[in-house]
């Protein structure tokens, strides 16, 4: 999972909720007729809300002003907060943390599934779920900052899922000195993301900070022989569709060189 | 904000007699002091007693004690070099052995000098079937421990001495180079056995490995309460047509 970089530029005036996982989106409406929706992310709802921008133009519906307001609420993220033993065939196990992904709704139960299992699909109690509710206001291309969703946050925590499966397998190979390198480096990572998500870092520090995660990210990345993000000087990523291919190459070198200078750093 | 409230939170919290000590107390949690309390909070958050998280934790331990048990067969199979400590001769000699891939036998032999890597199963001449064996001993009940002579007196080589038992009373016997071997090779014959481990190394690698996992699993969980009992299960709905609620 990449993240991209992203800023708001939408129109529509509603309360939605989206699961993009499988593109069920009813239209939103102009006007008072509510929806409520559950996006997995920042991304995704961008995602969603520019092909709806892009689909209103094509269909010359009403003309899209880059300047018009987005006012919204969103859910984003839902988490179990307690484990769930299901109790009926159709029901779902959650185990506490799970991230799910909402399908539907019906009488304080929802239908979905969990990032860990995608491929069960289930029922569980509302009561069950947190629905981290962020409120999203934009004028034009102005960017909102969520700080728990901010893309490079999501991006630590898959990149986490991934360096510690990798990390179990080093373990049960016995190949010691890279699993404590990386059980060094997942540490860091966990502390940094913490330190983003408490919202307490004052503006500079959330600036260096964001660079040094995206460091780390790539040094380990590096070293483990997986796919190297490419990055603008925040630490942001770039998106491919929308950067120049000198640009891309640009950013890669730099960011390949500084992986080597980090790695020649380590080795002396 | 956030902060500055926790500041006066805490401060209050230390229950100061007067105005001045409240205002010294405050001086005391810097922004820098309250972002290094919040992160010692943090390592110390699986300390934290809440009953799904316990849940959670038992459900975790048997899948992370089959990733040890797996470590464990590995360095079996990878074998390793032991002394054969003797009380007549004045040099120790060297002995190697190692599990089969299948990890259905023991493959072991005499070796001249210490190998520089693993040693291959073929050049090993003798072989122990793992099911033949009854069982595995430690310490002083060893027998090699039980002969009189020098070694009974070493009680590190006490610490590093196991025996396998096969047959009725055949013994295999054991001196391992160091206690990460003897710990490495007492559990992996236990689990060739079916039985448990205990060596004092599997209870720090359950913990390192436990505590990384329940970590990435609370990730998000790190702003939100959770609840002291589970929540109220609602009533099975009406029916199973699950419709998206625009309302």
């Amino acid at each position: 999972m990449r993240c991209d970089a992203f800023s708001l530029n939408s129109v529509a005036s509603h309360h939605f909720l989206l699961d993009s996982h499988h593109g069920l989106a009813a239209t939103p409406l102009l006007g008072p007729r509510r929806c409520v929706k559950f996006v997995n992310g920042p991304l995704s709802l961008l995602a969603w809300l520019e092909a709806d921008v892009k689909g209103k133009r094509e269909m010359g519906g009403k003309k899209v002003l880059p300047s018009a307001t987005l006012v919204g609420e969103v859910i984003l993220c839902p988490l179990a907060i307690y484990n769930y033993d299901p109790r009926g065939e159709q029901q779902l196990r959650l185990q506490v943390g799970d991230t799910v992904h909402i399908l539907e709704k019906l009488e304080g139960w929802y239908r979905g599934y969990t990032l860990r299992k995608k491929a069960q699909k289930g029922i569980f109690p509302a009561s069950y779920i947190h629905l981290k509710e962020a409120t999203v206001e934009g004028i034009g291309q102005q960017e909102i900052i969520i700080p728990a969703d901010l893309p490079l946050v999501q991006e630590t925590g898959a990149t986490l899922r991934e360096w510690v499966q990798i990390w179990q397998k080093l373990y049960v190979a016995n190949k010691i000195t890279l699993f404590r390198s990386l059980q060094q480096m997942a540490y860091s990572l966990i502390e940094y993301r913490s330190q983003i998500v408490s919202g307490t870092l004052p503006k500079d520090d959330l600036v260096e900070l964001k660079k040094k995660v995206a460091a780390k990210i790539d040094y380990g990345n590096r070293i483990l022989g997986l796919d190297l993000v490419v990055r603008d000087e925040a630490g942001n990523t770039l998106d491919p569709d929308r950067t120049s291919t000198v640009s891309l190459f640009r950013a890669h070198e730099t960011a390949s060189r500084s992986v080597d200078d980090r790695i020649q750093e380590e080795k002396a | 904000m956030q902060v500055v409230r926790e500041q006066i939170m805490r401060a209050l919290s230390l229950k100061p007699n007067s105005l001045d000590q409240f205002k010294s107390r405050l001086q005391n949690l810097s922004y820098t002091e309250i972002l290094k309390i919040r992160q010692s909070e943090r390592m110390n958050q699986e300390d934290f007693q809440s009953r799904p998280i316990l849940e959670l934790r038992e459900k975790i331990q048997p899948e992370i004690m089959e990733l040890i048990k797996q470590q464990r067969l590995n360095r079996l199979c990878e074998g390793t070099c032991f002394r054969k400590i003797s009380s007549r001769r004045r040099q120790d000699k060297f002995w190697y052995c190692r599990l089969s891939p299948n990890h259905k036998v023991l493959h072991y032999g005499d070796l001249e000098e210490s190998p520089q890597g693993e040693v291959p199963h073929d050049s090993l001449q003798d072989k122990l079937p793992v099911a033949d064996i009854k069982a595995v001993i430690t310490g002083k009940d060893c027998p090699h421990m039980k002969e009189k002579g020098a070694l009974k007196q070493n009680k590190e080589v006490l610490e590093l001495a196991f025996s396998v038992l096969y047959e009725s009373d055949e013994y295999l016997n054991f001196i391992a180079p160091d206690k990460h071997e003897y710990c490495v090779w007492t559990d992996g014959l236990n689990a060739l056995l079916g039985k448990e481990m205990t060596s004092d190394y599997t209870k720090t690698d359950m913990d390192t490995l436990l505590s990384m996992e329940m970590k990435l699993r609370l990730l998000d969980l790190e702003n939100i309460q959770i609840p002291e009992a589970p929540p109220p299960i609602p009533k099975e709905p009406s029916n199973y047509d699950f419709v998206y609620d625009c309302n």
